[in-house]
């Protein structure tokens, strides 16, 4: 058998077994909360598992070993920033968020908005942010995984897109949050085996760690520090965005804290989570200055990774390696599937009336709204604009401007109101997408942002400082709602 | 039980978490502007500390509130 038929057969295997997954736990009769949350079932490997897994997406896999090849050391800041994003996020959001859950019945983000800012508003325009954001997410998630196909199998990229989206979608119509979670546990421990391998492979065929860098810095001299290549004020605004930000640039990641039901699951999970991405980013790190060394002539940088798999290699391990990287893919199609279709049952669907939809009719709806969604994104996979993995980042940017201050200040700051997440939140949205729109005018391309300040950082910050003025000159949150949020705090003062 | 008794403790924000995260922010930052001598391996001494030495402190940081709560 040759290579594409041995990568085409491990492949298979995987993804058939990902379907058994599923269909194992959809044989569990549940609820809704169960099926979009699996609230209480699931241990701390799988939730921190789950988390990194839907934070590292599998175009930024393939996206950022492709970046860190051509920038070096320049782009690695934020890749040790991408691995403490749990750290922040369980720390100043998780604990916070597994409290709220416990006293509201929360869902989704957005329930835990609508309950903190006393109004279906903030919610509302949350719930349409992120419906806009997930389609070009997904769609660019499609268009990796049938990239890597069309490299490694020599299948049309046509067929590929359908049969990997189509397996994707149904999995994660038919399983939920159980089987998405456990499936996140199994790719990423996938994701930990094959670069556990790949990595020393490719270092020792660029001459070993110390020859390897001598090379890369010879071949591209301003990323072999820090600084070089990439202006300062994009390196440092990389570092800050990538980490931090992603408390609300990652909604579906961050959907996991809703699940533990005790503090000591929520700190395993997250070391978990931690000690995961570290592994990983280090071994990106590494695969990509190889990469630089071993392909200095490829003219697709987002290939990096596939190419150099199936020239260091034998195809069995590729093709384990290649399910890694396709799991990633699969993990956050279907954690941003399943959100959407959460999103629309219980922010727009139910409040318009249907309260009173029993759990099967809601699980079918939101099976629904996963179909149409994904549907769309895989539409748009089909012919997907050049600038798709510019959309990516932009949604990242909508997320993280709108999200990350109405999230933290509302957990943290009893004097955040309603007014001012709402201006904080469209603000900051506003703000993002000017800061983009600045760059296009003065360079003329949407990827060089002014002085290099990336619109992850502008948006989020502007939506800071709207958010305190509007809710400071607003009048106060109502007394049930500080109660509510707040009442360990009012108890222990009193 | 343990959750009933997690739901009644009044919740703290972690002090020594939160100033290992502004060193982080911060030193981070201001460490990526510096302009550091060459080091072992063909690297400098800021892609070791501030790349290498960084997943290091992040994970020993996340160690410590798990341990402490702090």
């Amino acid at each position: 058998m040759d290579a594409a038929g041995q990568y085409t057969v491990i492949i298979v295997v995987y993804f058939a077994l990902m379907m058994g997954l599923g269909v194992w736990f959809n044989r569990r009769k549940r609820s809704r909360t169960d099926y979009f949350l699996a609230r209480g079932k699931l241990g701390p490997g799988a939730i921190g598992f789950s988390y990194s897994a839907t934070q590292m997406s599998g175009s930024s896999y393939m996206g950022a070993i492709g970046t860190e090849r051509t920038y070096g050391y320049n782009f690695s800041p934020a890749g040790v920033s991408s691995a403490a994003a749990p750290w922040f996020t369980y720390v100043l959001v998780g604990d916070r968020l597994r409290r709220i859950a416990s006293r509201v019945r929360c869902i989704t983000l957005v329930d835990v908005f609508d309950a903190r800012y006393y109004s279906k508003a903030p919610g509302r325009w949350a719930a349409m942010i992120m419906l806009l954001a997930f389609i070009p997410l997904i769609a660019a998630q499609l268009k990796a995984a049938g990239n890597t196909f069309e490299v490694l199998l020599g299948i049309p990229y046509l067929v590929a897109l359908g049969l990997f989206g189509t397996i994707v979608i149904l999995y994660t119509v038919i399983g939920g949050m159980e089987a998405v979670a456990w499936t996140d546990l199994i790719q990423g421990t996938i994701m930990i085996v094959g670069f556990a391998v790949l990595a020393p492979t490719a270092v020792m065929a660029a001459g070993g760690f110390s020859e390897m860098h001598r090379q890369y810095g010879e071949l591209n001299p301003g990323s072999i520090g820090l600084i070089g290549t990439m202006p300062a004020l994009w390196v440092v605004s990389s570092f800050l965005v990538w980490g931090f930000f992603q408390i609300g640039g990652a909604p579906a990641a961050v959907t996991r804290f809703l699940i533990p039901e005790t503090d000591s699951t929520l700190k395993k999970a997250m070391v978990y989570s931690i000690s995961f991405s570290s592994f990983i980013y280090v071994c990106g790190t590494l695969i990509a200055i190889a990469s630089g060394v071993l392909l200095p002539t490829l003219e697709r940088a987002d290939l990096a990774l596939p190419t150099l798999i199936a020239t260091l290699m034998p195809p069995v391990l590729g093709g384990v390696i290649i399910a890694a990287v396709l799991g990633a893919t699969m993990s956050t199609i279907d954690s941003v599937l399943l959100l959407a279709g959460s999103l629309v049952v219980e922010n727009l669907w139910l409040p318009r009336g249907d309260s009173e939809m029993d759990d099967a009719t809601a699980v079918r709806v939101g099976r629904g709204a996963t179909l149409t969604i994904g549907g769309l994104a895989m539409l748009m996979a089909i012919d997907p604009p050049a600038a798709i993995f510019w959309i990516v980042t932009m949604s990242f940017t909508l997320m993280a401007s709108g999200f990350t201050f109405p999230l933290l200040l509302g957990l943290w700051w009893p004097r955040a109101t309603r007014q001012g997440a709402l201006v904080g939140m469209l603000g900051g949205v506003a703000a993002g997408v000017l800061w983009y729109l600045a760059g296009y005018v003065v360079y003329g391309d949407l990827n060089n942002f002014i002085g290099g300040v990336w619109p992850a950082l502008v948006g989020p910050l502007v939506s800071l400082a709207l958010m305190v003025v509007v809710s400071l000159m607003t009048p106060p949150p109502p007394d049930d709602v500080v109660e509510l949020f707040f009442a360990d705090e009012v108890k222990a003062v009193a | 039980m343990a959750t009933k008794s997690n739901e009644n403790t009044a919740p703290r924000a972690p002090r020594i978490t939160l100033m290992l995260m502004a060193l982080f922010l911060v030193g981070g930052s201001l460490g990526l502007l510096v302009d550091w001598p060459a080091g072992p391996a063909n690297l400098d001494w800021g892609v070791w500390l501030m790349v290498y030495g960084g997943y290091v402190y992040v994970v020993a940081a996340a160690l410590f509130y798990v341990k402490t709560g702090k």
